[in-house]
């Protein structure tokens, strides 16, 4: 230890270049700007009630010694020690002497106040000093006796005194006002009895460690103690400038007045000053322990968080027994911004088991985490393993503690909690992550789910995922599940959360929720819970939870997932299940399935392949026929060529849809999109090799192919076999027919075209009504000429011959027609024929004998021919009496 | 002459010229507002500045914390409580310098007391302290040694070491108008007055211009100075007396702190050396009653002088002091010294006097008996044009 030395006083000589006050000698080291300095806290005012003077025995009995502690601004420390002395060299009175102790910051390893009845101080210059004509530099002193003035035994000694009022009182309040004035930067000023200074300033600053008491600069005498040289001061009472009995300078200073016992007002009472105070008389122990504890931290002024600090320490030995929470966080708060690597670590070191067991019981959302990030702190700073083990262990066991034992606290603000910290870690946050699922720990989560608390499952499936995915924070990829998934008990973890939660959707859709947002990990959970669901028959819930997921992407992100799900073996169902829950809610199933085919099904091949059948079977047991159009028939068998050559649709369910699709096929010459979309489902008949038992698609096929002259008519009548009308509604049949005989009959050449015409377009079941269209249509024909024109001449038949001819067929198949409607058919007839005149009459006999003469059947014959007969008879008669008219009107207008 | 019509003022510590209107105020208001708690202001002495575009020095304003009405001026530089009679006034900057032992503290002591009495009465004039520091500086370092205990003053601290020392003496020092029709017209009965600053210096702080440049500013800034000159210095007159006399220390700084003196003022003045500085200084010989032998009994020095008497500077008395006294100067060794005072300062006398009176004994005055030591004051007055004089018959 180096100590640097400095006289000043009065004297003819020193280190100006005159006589009086000035710097007499000092050690070499010491700066000219130091020195000047030094000098400015050179002056001693004796009391101005004491003798103008004195003799050298009153000066040392009156006269207070100004023992002062400062810093300079060079960052060293100077002790000094004014005591006054009465001549100078002049034999003027008013000469006072200072010994100054210069010291380097790091050196001063001891109370200044401590060294208060050093031996080394001088008390003034020697004669021969005085006189000397070469003042040679002081020495640089390398000990310094601490002499017995200021102890721990004399302060005890002292505290323990009589006094006005008791002093462990009065020193409680002292600390109060040293640090309230330090927070509120003012300053303190004392006075007692002269022997009593140094002793208050001693009890005070040795309250503090060393390194803090540095902080607080004093002088045991200062008359004016206004002069803002020094913050604590002492002074007498009588004979200085500071007016001790006016205490209403509470702004600016607080005054303690030790002999009576008072102090001026001020508001702050801090913890600190109370335990200080019994330092030296009571808790003797704890005075060393706060100090030692103290003195880790950084903490080197003085304010008000030294009572975080007692507080800190009351948590490390006590835990949070006897501490509020605001206290608490301030303890901890002490600690960030005060603690050192050393001072946390020897927090870690005190706290014990049972300690941290106390705390993680008392912990509120607040102080957790506040505690967490603090242990933390310490782990990561002290680079200890242990600590770190501590760290992890207390964090995980209180969040369970609050789980389990808080349940007013919402899981959300747990999980939130974890996160924070996880947050905290995450410049480690694999080694966040290797705790999180540490082998024990997830073992010991198994054991926690068997009490199948859902509130757990979901903090413990939450945070843990969420450790995986924050692994993705800063640019990185998260870790993927394959690379943990299977690994040690984390599936049988992960199955016994998802066994508790599928039972209970909105926490699983939470917990879905949580991880939503890393594809791979909502994935492989909505996977895992379908699977456990399955076993308890809740798989609906997934699906509905998956839909809800799904349909909240845009169609890029669902079809990724919907992709990826395809990749397991229940992801097909799961699709499904996802399907037939949105087509139940569906409003407009149509559109929901067209899209669902163009944009779930063309995005996902496998899925397509696989599923869409089943997917259809599903949409046909919602399928309204009527509302598919033909448009929609159109894109429907686009769709299925598209898969050509892959058969994605079961026949059945092909054949469904055929007939479906017959049902409204409209009967007429179809346009060129009709056309098309009729030959295409025909197409697709065959090419699943399905056989209708009415085939209207075929039928207006014919039609189309037989009014474009694609198909020659003859050939059409003499190739083509019975048409199936098997189920057809009458009036759909009558149409057909009427539409079909338009275009066939002004083309019947002879009999047997009319007899290939029937083989073809009979249907038994409305065998009547066949024959009535048919005798319709000739009748048309008949009649009509004019509207079948083109036909006519190409076929080279002359109405009548086609009208006689269907007679003779009609004659000719009676069988299948009933006396009743014969009879009818018959008026028909007749009602066409009688119009005629008597020469057509005849000439259609003649013609229509011809044809009944080449019966071959005789029966036949008979019975054709009594059939015409009974018309012709009817047809003759009529135009006999038409000419008896026609002659008597001749006569009545003669 | 009418000095109320300043544009200026310069602070009396710092030193710094400031216009009348750059001036701030600090809150002295202790009063508990309803929050119990102190004017803010108040609590923290914050400088509050004026503003106004009048170039005049208010009288107070409102403190712009707690509304109430503060008068305590501060100056903007360096944030001292100026006299509240700041700018209205001439400002008169006396210091009184010399070398270790000479006497200053003592001169300043007996001489205030001479105004506050004598002069005050002959010259219908009178001295009022301007603050309670004033009042208890003097009281205390000044007064009460002397003319309670009969005791010498102590030795005075360095300015370096103790501040409060390079604070000045301030004094209003107010001249009652003496004719009535005068009175009648201006309708008061004040004629003049003046803010008179005494600056004592402890000798130690004249033992460098470094340090009177830093602590004793007041010297370059001063309107008059007074250079006590202890005789009992000066080899010729130390040989001349009986061996039996208590000399004080040989003091071999004298002709320095002069030289050092002038240099400051030039220096800081701007004042080049062919040209003679305008501050006039008396040269006041202290301790004259210890040389009383050598001086001579019928020397015009020891006659008590006109001036309180007649109640004007009496030039006769005056102008035979100074040619006594300058003669003196040069039989006792002090050739040098008058050289250097005539090639410096425009305008300077030299004078004799002695605060004490006697020669004290173990630091106890016997019998005060000041003598002459009004003269260099009125002299300095009488230069300013503050007081009439009267001319040789």
């Amino acid at each position: 230890m180096k100590i640097y030395q400095l006289f000043y006083t009065s004297c003819k000589k020193g280190l100006s270049s005159g006589m009086g006050f000035q710097t007499y000698s000092m050690s070499e080291g010491i700066k000219e700007e130091e020195r000047e300095e030094i000098e400015s806290h050179c002056s001693y005012i004796p009391p101005e009630n004491l003798m103008g003077h004195p003799t050298e025995d009153e000066i040392h009995e009156f006269f207070p010694v100004a023992f002062s502690f400062f810093k300079l601004r060079s960052g060293r420390y100077c002790i000094c020690r004014g005591k006054y002395k009465g001549k100078d060299y002049s034999g003027r009175f008013g000469n006072y002497f200072y010994h100054v102790l210069i010291i380097d910051g790091k050196e001063l390893n001891f109370y200044p106040i401590e060294i208060y009845g050093s031996s080394i101080f001088r008390d003034g210059l020697t004669e021969a000093e005085e006189n000397a004509e070469i003042i040679k530099p002081l020495t640089i002193l390398e000990k310094l006796p601490k002499g017995e003035v200021i102890t721990l035994e004399s302060i005890e000694e002292f505290l323990k005194g009589e006094a006005t009022k008791k002093r462990t009182k009065s020193l409680n309040e002292f600390i109060d006002g040293i640090i309230d004035a330090k927070v509120s930067d003012k300053r303190v000023f004392f006075c007692d009895k002269k022997a009593n200074l140094p002793l208050w300033i001693a009890a005070a600053t040795m309250t503090l460690p060393i390194n803090i008491a540095k902080s607080l600069t004093f002088n045991t005498y200062r008359f004016d103690a206004l002069n803002k040289l020094e913050f604590i001061c002492g002074s007498l009472k009588d004979g200085t400038r500071v007016d001790f009995r006016e205490k209403n300078t509470g702004y600016a200073y607080n005054i303690f007045d030790f002999e009576e016992g008072s102090a001026s007002d001020f508001n702050l009472r801090c913890k600190f000053a109370k335990q200080a105070s019994l330092g030296y008389t009571i808790v003797k122990d704890y005075r060393k322990a706060l100090i030692d504890f103290m003195s880790f931290f950084e903490y080197k002024e003085v304010n008000i968080d030294i009572d975080d600090c007692v507080s800190l320490l009351s948590l490390v030995n006590n835990g949070l027994d006897k501490l509020s929470e605001e206290e608490t966080l301030k303890a901890i708060a002490f600690a960030n911004e005060y603690g050192s690597v050393i001072a946390l670590e020897q927090v870690m070191v005190i706290l014990n088991q049972d300690t941290l067991r106390k705390i993680a019981l008392k912990l509120n959302l607040n102080l957790a985490e506040v505690i967490f990030k603090f242990f933390f702190k310490i782990a990561k700073l002290t680079e200890k393993k242990e600590y770190m083990d501590k760290a992890y262990e207390f964090f995980f066991n209180s969040l369970n503690s609050m789980l389990v034992e808080a349940e007013e606290i919402k899981l959300e603000d747990i999980i939130k909690l974890h996160n924070n910290i996880r947050d905290y870690n995450l410049d480690s946050i694999r080694n966040f992550i290797t705790q999180s699922i540490d082998s024990k720990r997830l073992k010991g989560i198994i054991i926690y789910l068997n009490s199948n608390k859902v509130r757990q499952a979901q903090f413990y499936l939450c945070t843990i995922l969420g450790d995986f995915i924050k692994t993705g924070a800063k640019g990185n990829r998260s870790i993927e599940w394959k690379a943990f998934g299977n690994n040690g008990c984390f599936p049988e973890f992960v199955e016994k959360a998802l066994n508790i939660l599928v039972s209970s959707e909105q926490e699983l859709k939470a917990t879905l929720d949580y991880v939503f947002c890393e594809r791979d990990y909502f994935i492989n959970l909505i996977l895992l819970s379908y699977k456990v669901a399955l076993v308890k028959k809740r798989e609906e819930t997934v699906t509905n939870i998956f839909n809800e997921f799904i349909y909240s992407l845009d169609l890029q992100k669902a079809t990724e997932i919907r992709r990826a799900i395809m990749d397991n073996n229940l992801g097909s169902k799961i699709l499904i299940n996802s399907f037939i829950n949105e087509i139940k809610n569906a409003i407009d199933k149509k559109s929901f399935f067209r899209n669902y085919c163009e944009e779930v099904f063309n995005n996902n091949s496998p899925y397509k392949t696989q599923c869409f059948s089943r997917v259809m079977e599903e949409f046909l047991k919602h399928f309204n026929y009527m509302e598919f159009t033909l448009e929609d028939y159109a894109w429907f068998v686009r769709y299925l060529k598209d898969e050509r050559p892959n058969k994605i649709l079961e026949a059945h369910l092909c054949e469904k849809i055929l007939i479906a699709f017959q049902k409204i096929i409209p009967i007429a010459i179809g346009d060129n999109s009709t056309q098309n979309l009729i030959g295409d489902m025909n197409d697709l008949k065959e090419w699943y090799f399905v056989n209708l038992e009415l085939d209207i698609g075929e039928i207006m096929q014919y039609v189309n192919q037989l009014y474009d002259g694609k198909i020659e008519i003859n050939k059409f009548l003499m190739n083509t076999r019975a048409l199936k009308f098997q189920g057809i509604q009458e009036e759909k049949y009558e149409e057909i027919l009427k539409l079909m005989f338009r275009i066939l009959c002004p083309y019947l050449k002879n009999v047997s075209c009319h007899s290939r015409l029937k083989m073809i377009f009979f249907y038994e079941r409305f065998q009547g009504k066949y024959f009535k269209t048919y005798i319709n249509i000739v009748s048309d024909i008949f009649n009509n000429e004019s509207k079948y024109k083109e036909e006519l001449k190409v076929s080279q038949k002359k109405p009548y011959e086609i009208y006689l001819e269907a007679v003779y067929f009609l004659f000719k198949s009676q069988e299948f027609i009933s006396e009743k409607e014969m009879q009818e058919l018959k008026s028909y007839i007749i009602d066409d024929l009688i119009v005629l005149d008597k020469a057509e009459i005849d000439n259609y006999g003649l013609f229509m004998h011809e044809i009944i003469s080449n019966t071959s059947i005789p029966q036949e014959l008979k019975n054709i021919r009594i059939q015409w007969e009974e018309i012709y008879e009817v047809l003759s008669d009529s135009k006999k009496k038409r000419n008896f008219l026609n002659k008597l009107q001749s006569i009545y207008k003669k | 002459m009418d000095f109320g019509k300043k544009d200026h003022y310069i602070c009396p510590f710092c030193f710094t010229k400031h216009s009348l209107k750059e001036i701030g105020f600090i809150c002295k208001n202790d009063k508990l507002n309803k929050a119990g708690e102190i004017c803010l202001n108040a609590k923290t002495q914050k400088f509050i500045p004026y503003e106004s575009e009048v170039n005049k020095v208010p009288k107070s304003m409102s403190c712009d914390e707690c509304g109430e009405e503060v008068v305590t001026k501060v100056c903007p530089t360096c944030h001292a409580e100026l006299p509240y009679t700041i700018g209205e006034y001439e400002d008169l900057i006396f210091a009184v310098i010399g070398a270790k032992e000479a006497g200053k503290s003592h001169y300043i002591a007996v001489l205030i007391d001479k105004i506050m009495n004598e002069i005050g009465i002959a010259f219908d004039c009178s001295l009022q302290p301007i603050d309670d520091a004033t009042i208890q500086r003097y009281r205390n370092d000044f007064y009460y040694p002397i003319f309670r205990k009969n005791e010498v003053i102590k030795v005075t601290r360095s300015a370096k070491a103790d501040a409060s020392v390079s604070k000045p003496l301030i004094y209003t020092l107010s001249f009652k108008e003496d004719s009535k029709i005068a009175k009648l017209f201006k309708g008061k009965s004040i004629k003049n007055v003046v803010t008179i600053a005494f600056f004592d210096t402890a000798g130690e702080d004249l033992n460098s211009e470094d340090t009177m440049k830093t602590v004793n500013k007041y010297i370059y800034n001063s309107s008059g100075i007074i250079f006590l000159l202890d005789p009992l210095q000066l080899p010729v007159v130390r040989e001349s007396l009986p061996k039996d006399t208590v000399l004080p220390q040989q003091n071999a700084e004298i002709e320095d702190i002069f030289s050092r003196t002038a240099n400051l003022i030039r220096k800081a003045n701007g004042i080049s050396m062919n040209k003679e500085i305008k501050i006039p200084v008396a040269v006041a010989f202290s301790k004259i009653d210890a040389v009383e032998e050598l001086v001579g009994k019928s020397c015009c020095i020891n006659y008590p002088s006109k001036h309180v008497e007649i109640g004007k500077f009496d030039i006769a008395d005056f102008e035979d002091v100074n040619n006594t006294m300058e003669s003196l100067v040069k039989q006792w060794g002090g050739t040098n010294f008058s050289n250097q005072l005539s090639a410096n300062f425009k305008d300077y006398a030299y004078f004799g006097l002695t605060a004490l009176g006697c020669n004290p004994e173990s630091n106890k005055i016997n019998k005060l008996r000041p003598h002459r030591v009004e003269d260099p004051f009125l002299w300095l007055l009488w230069k300013h044009k503050l007081i009439k004089a009267e001319k040789r018959k």
